[in-house]
């Protein structure tokens, strides 16, 4: 089954996807939500997540400044805040972080488009540029004090 | 116990480690691998109670992992720990012989509440 999801859908699932992280792995309330609009900051590092359907591809992201990442990374594991941590570690982390969100974006949205395949995570440091072809909102989401952008970008599957 | 622990992701394995010792596990006996084949060989050098693994992971994923186990007759407690919990993956997994499944987010009560339920 294949419908096609607006992207008020695909942003709702990604925003209750994340809530469910931070109020499971992080232990954290549930998350409050501000409308952020591109250009993004410079420099966010984040993990990004394909979703790829057979009308629409989606990605998203899950990106905040390093210090955040680090303390999201600490938070999940228990750490103490002055233990030491590398930033490869920390990328792992971020990764496993969006997955899991990307997990349960999936679930939320394969029953309206059972094509959709998730894909692996990947981390960077930098600035997302969205074409003119790519739909594109963003938010801010509130993980206990640490602010976190969520990315989510849409556009048409190659034929 | 032994519990064998079978992820790409060494955060995550660390996470689960964690997650299962607050559960009431603090005594078990960890092992852990990076893929399948790194699982096929910890299950022989420690013969471990319970497999955690992951679905997705490069070299050899889960699945195969699972029914290459179950083929050369292992019967050990095998759960998946993955972000892919859709209907049609929980059912492949028990088909491949899965005694549970763990969606990603859980919290210790997850573990605890499904391992107890699979008696393990």
């Amino acid at each position: 089954m294949m419908q096609t999801l607006g992207m008020a859908f695909w942003k709702t699932s990604l925003i209750e996807a994340a809530d469910e992280l931070a109020q499971t792995s992080l232990g954290y309330e549930p998350i409050g939500v501000k409308e952020a609009t591109f250009p993004l900051p410079r420099d966010l590092p984040g993990s990004y997540v394909a979703l790829v359907g057979g009308e629409y591809s989606y990605e998203f992201g899950f990106a905040a400044r390093w210090e955040h990442c680090e303390g999201l990374v600490k938070r999940m594991l228990f750490m103490e805040a002055d233990e030491e941590v590398s930033q490869d570690f920390i990328a792992d982390a971020m990764n496993e972080l969006a997955n899991m969100i990307g997990g349960g974006v999936k679930r939320r949205m394969v029953e309206f488009d059972s094509t959709l395949k998730l894909g692996l995570p990947v981390f960077f440091n930098g600035t997302v540029h969205p074409t003119a072809l790519q739909e594109r909102t963003c938010s801010v989401v509130s993980f206990g004090d640490y602010p976190v952008h969520l990315i989510a970008l849409r556009h048409k599957s190659p034929v | 116990m032994k519990i064998l622990i079978v992820d790409d992701s060494k955060a995550m394995r660390m996470i689960v480690m964690r997650q299962l010792r607050q559960a009431g596990y603090e005594d078990a006996e960890f092992s852990e691998a990076a893929n399948g084949y790194e699982g096929l060989d910890q299950v022989d050098a420690h013969d471990p109670d319970l497999i955690l693994c992951d679905w997705n992971m490069p070299e050899m994923d889960g699945y195969t992992f699972l029914v290459e186990l179950r083929g050369k007759g292992c019967k050990t407690p095998f759960g998946f720990v993955t972000s892919e919990s859709t209907p049609d993956m929980m059912a492949t997994a028990r088909n491949g012989g899965a005694n549970f499944l763990i969606s990603k987010p859980f919290t210790a009560e997850t573990f605890r509440d499904t391992l107890e339920a699979a008696g393990v």
